[in-house]
């Protein structure tokens, strides 16, 4: 007979975690930008549609780009090539739109700016998954790519954008009383819940997770890597495009604030950088609460050269708050 | 006419050969069981039947066709499916999402996670696997309920094949029963199981057959129920080539306590481990491989934190805060993965040799470079590291001198105590030689060994003592002429005679 | 590193199954190199075992004939030493960048951190010639500079914060940081030290910048090659694991790295206030990527613990010549930049690339 045995381990089953234990992270970042807007609401001399629209598309762009970062950052990658294909895509599309046919030439503007986001994600992630090579590089060289493009396309700020694309997609609906960007805001949460339900996502979630463990469930790691990075430049594009709406103009540089806001949102927003977990619901309010610092700051009178400071502080309270779990591991190996 | 062959299979990683003109049938409707040493290369044949390696040569044929599947999605499509002792869980996803994963229900194309969970909760209901929530992450559950959750997913699959690769190793007594009872119904279906499991009594309770492997071959294949426990021990350490080793150093006539460890305790993986290693002695760790040996050593060199218990050198309490500390305090270790622990391969013989010794090769922060290559040479010389010169890539040794180059780094730093993981594991017969024979030294120099090996020829033939591991504690200490490589197995598999 | 060994696997410990784990130096397994007949073959295998030292040089090579078929004036020692004095600046930022790489991460706050510590230079000195308010003018901008190495590196390494994102927030910190202190509009020229080591020359021919490059390299040259520091370095950024299992304090390598790529963020701040007599917001900009470009050219590789500075010289001569000579054959700096991004990906690919995941 056996001389050992294993103690009977007293175990209880494991239940799901809570919902506030499950998404502690992107509802702090909800809070956080809950008291934003009631700080905004208070400080503002008058909060009707037109200041609500102003917040609405203050953080649109960021929110559209922040869903391909965040698709890429759950694969475990990261994209530093998002904000030059916002450019690049700006810039294409001022330049395709004409004061001759405004509506033809933006439609195929738009369907341009599209197109090449995606084909540029397609190419970042062909070299990452087929070429081997990492993430940070790759990207970093692929976004000197895009930027010079952008820079060959519009040398200068300018071009033509029609003003009826800018109002059908920045301006009001319903009466003047909703802004068009909670239309679309509301489009992008559909979009993520029911993506969220496809078994795409799930290989996402699972690749960034455990990339070993999802090649033994039979998951074609690289191809899931393709089109996560294929669908960061589409968001890319569409931000780019949304870009060109507010901004009425193209601009081979304005974009490329959006690599580090998009990264900051999607930290704020609690998806871990290791990949495999996180929410886009959580980089969306992210996106709002970087969106919203300057204005509030505004209302304060404090300088908007403190813009910047605020929102790399908040990256790095971020992300070494996100940190403070590495105390917990016991081997000394793994915290290396 | 078998469900599943394999056929003159062999496989090399490298210089190391893990199969070896291996064989390996299974009838449907049985449950056969894998049997064999260490490294005999059960979890190799394993991996080569279910597409995880492809297979040097030799040839499988499935239900009378030959088929190659190139990855584990075909196997699984085929019908083969495997469930292994390392998780091929998603930890970020949920029970359910793993249980369905690329088989998920979908209704306009999207999952429905409702039906999802309702069928996970039949399929665990129909296995008997109570209380495991189909929402919760797997990540959050404890490793007995993984395992159960791989089974699980394993068994939804339909297979005609089902493969457990020590998948039992981390259930309690009562989930044991609960597989086996599963186990048994796909028998009376027409599955075939192969069941590999280090816990004889398991292997007699279900399987009817047993396939036994020695160094990459197949042994012979025989009825469990006809043969004896001593005629399945001696298929599994009966062994060809006999290596020689060094007369044992006679045992010390004082015995002065070297390194003294006392109630150590980590987590769920080490639990109340005592033990005293003297000066001048060898003392051997066995066990089944993962029973804990590599986590004490690890413990040992301050590589884990929140250890509990406390360790003596020379008499004296010590921390070990750090691999540093613990190299303070005169302890060596060499790793089980050679080439990723114990050696930086792309660095040259010199720079690995004097990586741990640097400070003391150096004044005022700079390095003096003839000291180290003098150093270095001594090493080269005194070990028979056989290398073009101090400046080759450790990359470019071979197995034996990769393993006496991480055994110089230590010599001169002149450690009292010697922690090693298999330290002779993959090298060729004379490298072992020389190996053993430095150990011996040591041993007479008043040094301390302490080591596990997977090889019983090599406790046996090198060690006055040795203690036996099983699911993180010693189970039994055996010294003198009942240290034989019978009562070494017996005790790793948990039988006592 | 996923694993997919399981733990009774004694075949894992042989080599992984790869065919693109090494193909730069062929040694069979005796140890011993081919021995290769001809001169030619000879030179070819040297080529071949040292490229990452030969690429960049023939890429100077061609890009010299190329500027030379152009405008025969570029290559004269005039305008040579020009680009050489131009090379110097990147090459003490990529200096610094080197260090990270070979730890095993990237520094991407070199812009604002060469920025921020030039500014404080040149508004703590505020024109001043006198030595003592010079030399703390100084002191301050190397301290600050150092400190935020110093910070970077303490996240990467104890709370194992991405490098990227880590180095990208304390970027925008210190862009804010900048921003607040100059409200705007820097102040101050700078000192004339600082200017006389950009235009000077010793002994009416050798600008001091290039003295003071060539003092630079040697240093960080043996600070690679024959310190406890240097050899601990490549240990950490080949195998950290090992490292720390032979004694290696990895943590404490890591901050150093962190600390004196600032140090050399800084120093180049100060010397480029120099050559542009003044100090102004987004002059490091343009360096962060030409700094990584010259590293990268140089054959260090982005996975850490290979290369050295010697390449990330060529590397730096390589990026200079190459903007002058795309500016010489009119390509402005769109055409500039899409070329620094091929080169970037093409060179990662010819230095070699991560194995692939275990099949």
């Amino acid at each position: 007979m056996a001389a050992v045995s294993a103690a009977p381990a007293a175990h209880r089953s494991v239940r799901r975690r809570p919902f506030v234990v499950r998404n502690a992270r992107p509802l702090l970042a909800w809070l956080l930008l809950l008291a934003l807007l009631v700080v905004y609401h208070r400080e503002a001399p008058r909060f009707g549609p037109r200041e609500q629209r102003s917040i609405a598309n203050s953080g649109m762009t960021l929110s559209i780009a922040g869903l391909g970062q965040t698709l890429v950052v759950l694969t475990g990658g990261i994209d530093l090539s998002v904000g030059p294909m916002v450019s690049m895509t700006n810039s294409l599309a001022s330049r395709i739109a004409n004061k001759e046919s405004p509506n033809s030439s933006m439609a195929l503007a738009a369907a341009a700016a599209l197109l090449v986001g995606a084909a540029c994600g397609l190419v970042n992630g062909l070299l990452v998954a087929y070429g081997r090579l990492q993430p940070i590089i790759v990207t970093l060289a692929t976004a000197s790519v895009w930027g010079g493009i952008a820079l060959y396309l519009r040398p200068d700020p300018g071009g033509f954008v029609p003003l009826s694309f800018s109002d059908l997609l920045t301006g009001m609906t319903l009466n003047r009383q909703l802004p068009k960007a909670v239309v679309l805001l509301g489009a992008l949460l559909i979009i993520w819940l029911v993506f969220r339900r496809t078994r795409l996502a799930t290989r996402i979630y699972a690749v960034g997770s455990s990339e070993g463990a999802a090649y033994m469930s039979g998951i074609n790691v690289a191809r899931t890597k393709v089109l996560a990075y294929t669908f960061a430049g589409l968001a890319s594009g569409a931000a780019g495009l949304f870009q060109t709406a507010q901004t009425a103009t193209g601009n081979a540089n304005a974009g490329n604030v959006y690599t580090l806001n998009s990264i900051a949102a999607v930290v704020l927003g609690g998806a871990s950088l290791a990949g495999g977990a996180g929410t886009y619901l959580g980089t969306i309010a992210g996106a709002y609460v970087i969106a919203l610092i300057p204005s509030v700051l505004f209302f304060f009178e404090v300088s908007t050269f403190y813009q910047q400071l605020f929102q790399g502080s908040i990256l790095l309270a971020a992300v070494s708050l996100g940190a403070l779990g590495i105390f917990r591991i016991r081997n000394r190996l793994e915290r290396l | 006419m078998s469900l599943l062959t394999a056929e003159g299979i062999g496989k090399r990683f490298g210089g190391v050969v893990a199969l070896d003109d291996a064989a390996f049938a299974c009838e449907a409707g049985e449950i056969h069981a894998l049997l064999g040493e260490n490294g005999a290369g059960k979890s190799t044949m394993v991996k080569v039947l279910c597409g995880v390696q492809p297979p040097d040569t030799g040839t499988l044929t499935f239900r009378g066709e030959r088929v190659a599947f190139r990855n584990p999605a075909e196997a699984v499509a085929a019908g083969i499916v495997p469930v292994f002792q390392e998780l091929s869980l998603i930890p970020d996803l949920s029970v359910a999402q793993n249980l369905f994963m690329g088989a998920e229900p979908r209704i306009l194309g999207l999952i429905d996670s409702r039906r999802m969970h309702r069928r996970a909760h039949q399929l665990f209901a129909s296995l008997g696997f109570a209380g495991i929530d189909p929402a919760a992450a797997v990540r959050d559950l404890p490793l007995a309920e993984r395992q159960l959750v791989e089974i699980a997913k394993a068994v939804g699959r339909e297979p005609e094949v089902l493969i457990l690769d020590e998948a039992t190793s981390a259930l309690t007594r009562g989930q044991v029963e609960q597989v086996f009872a599963v186990v048994r119904r796909l028998r009376e279906r027409g599955t075939a199981v192969v069941f590999i499991s280090h816990r004889m009594d398991e292997v007699r309770a279900l399987c009817d057959r047993a396939t036994v492997f020695r160094d990459g071959r197949h042994v012979g294949t025989v009825t469990v129920a006809e043969a004896s426990h001593g005629e399945l021990v001696r298929m599994m350490v009966g062994r060809p080539l006999r290596e020689v080793f060094p007369p044992r150093p006679p045992r010390p006539e004082i015995e002065d306590p070297l390194l003294e460890v006392r109630e150590l305790g980590w987590g769920q993986t080490l639990q109340n481990v005592s033990l005293t290693l003297h000066r001048g002695e060898i003392l051997g760790l066995s066990g089944l491989e993962g029973q804990g040996q590599g986590d004490l050593l690890f413990a040992l060199f301050g590589v884990y934190a929140r250890v509990s218990g406390e360790v003596l050198m020379r008499g004296r309490p010590v921390r070990l805060g750090s691999a540093n500390d613990a190299m303070r305090v005169g302890i060596a270790m060499i790793p089980e993965d050679r080439k990723t622990q114990a050696l930086i391969l792309p660095l040259t013989v010199r720079e690995n040799v004097t990586l741990p010794t640097l400070t003391t090769m150096a004044r005022g922060g700079i390095v003096s470079g003839p000291r180290e290559r003098a150093a270095t040479t001594r090493m080269r010389h005194r070990l028979a590291i056989k290398t073009e010169s101090n400046e080759t890539p450790v990359r470019y040794l071979s197995g034996g001198n990769q393993q006496k180059v991480a055994l110089a780094k230590w010599l001169l730093r002149n450690a009292d105590v010697y922690l090693m993981y298999d330290p002779t594991r993959g090298i060729d017969v004379g490298a072992k030689q020389e190996i053993y024979a430095l150990m011996a030294e040591l041993a007479e120099r008043g040094f301390g060994v302490l080591f596990f090996s997977t090889d019983l020829a090599e406790i046996v033939g090198l060690c006055d003592r040795a203690l036996v591991m099983y699911e993180g504690s010693i189970v039994r200490e055996l010294r003198g002429p009942v240290l034989t490589e019978a009562n070494l197995v017996s005790a790793a598999v948990g039988l006592t005679d | 590193m996923s694993r997919l060994e399981g733990a009774g696997h004694r075949a894992g410990d042989g080599e992984v199954a790869d065919g693109s784990v090494d193909a730069r130096v062929r040694v069979p397994s005796d140890g011993t190199p081919d021995r290769l007949g001809s001169s030619t073959e000879r030179l070819l295998s040297f080529v071949r075992q040292n490229r990452s030292q030969v690429i960049p040089y023939v890429l100077i090579g061609l890009l010299l004939v190329v500027a030379a078929v152009r405008t025969p004036s570029f290559v004269t020692p005039g305008s040579l030493r020009q680009q050489l004095v131009l090379a110097s600046y990147l090459a003490i930022i990529a200096g610094g960048q080197t260090l990270v790489i070979l730890s095993g991460g990237i520094d991407l706050s070199v812009a604002w951190n060469l920025n921020f510590s030039a500014i404080l230079m040149t508004q703590t000195a505020a024109g001043s010639h006198e030595a003592g308010r010079v030399t703390w003018a100084v002191s301050l901008a190397l301290l600050a500079a150092a400190a935020v190495g110093f910070v970077n590196g303490l996240g990467v390494a104890y709370l194992r914060i991405p490098s990227l994102v880590m180095t990208l927030g304390m970027n925008a910190v210190l862009a804010g940081l900048t921003l607040v202190y100059t409200n705007g509009s820097p102040q101050g020229l700078a000192p004339p030290f600082a200017k006389s080591l950009a235009v000077g020359r010793l002994a009416g021919q050798v600008p001091y910048a290039l003295v003071f490059w060539l003092a630079f390299t040697v240093a960080l040259i043996f600070l690679l090659r024959r310190t406890v520091f240097g050899r601990r370095l490549y240990a950490v950024g080949n195998n950290p694991q090992a490292a720390y299992l032979s004694g290696v304090p990895v943590r404490r390598v890591l901050v150093a790295a962190y600390t004196l790529c600032g140090l050399c963020a800084g120093l180049a701040g100060i010397l480029l206030t120099g050559y542009s007599t003044q100090s102004y917001l987004g002059m490091g900009d343009r360096y962060v990527l030409q700094a990584i470009a010259a590293v990268v050219i140089g054959g260090t590789s982005i996975l850490g613990g290979s290369g050295g500075y010697g390449g990330t010289v060529a590397g730096a001569i390589t990026v200079v010549l190459l903007d002058n000579v795309l500016q010489i054959i009119g390509i402005e700096r769109a055409g500039q930049n899409i070329l620094y991004g091929f080169i970037i990906l093409v060179m990662l690919f010819v230095y070699g690339r991560s194995a692939r995941v275990r099949e």
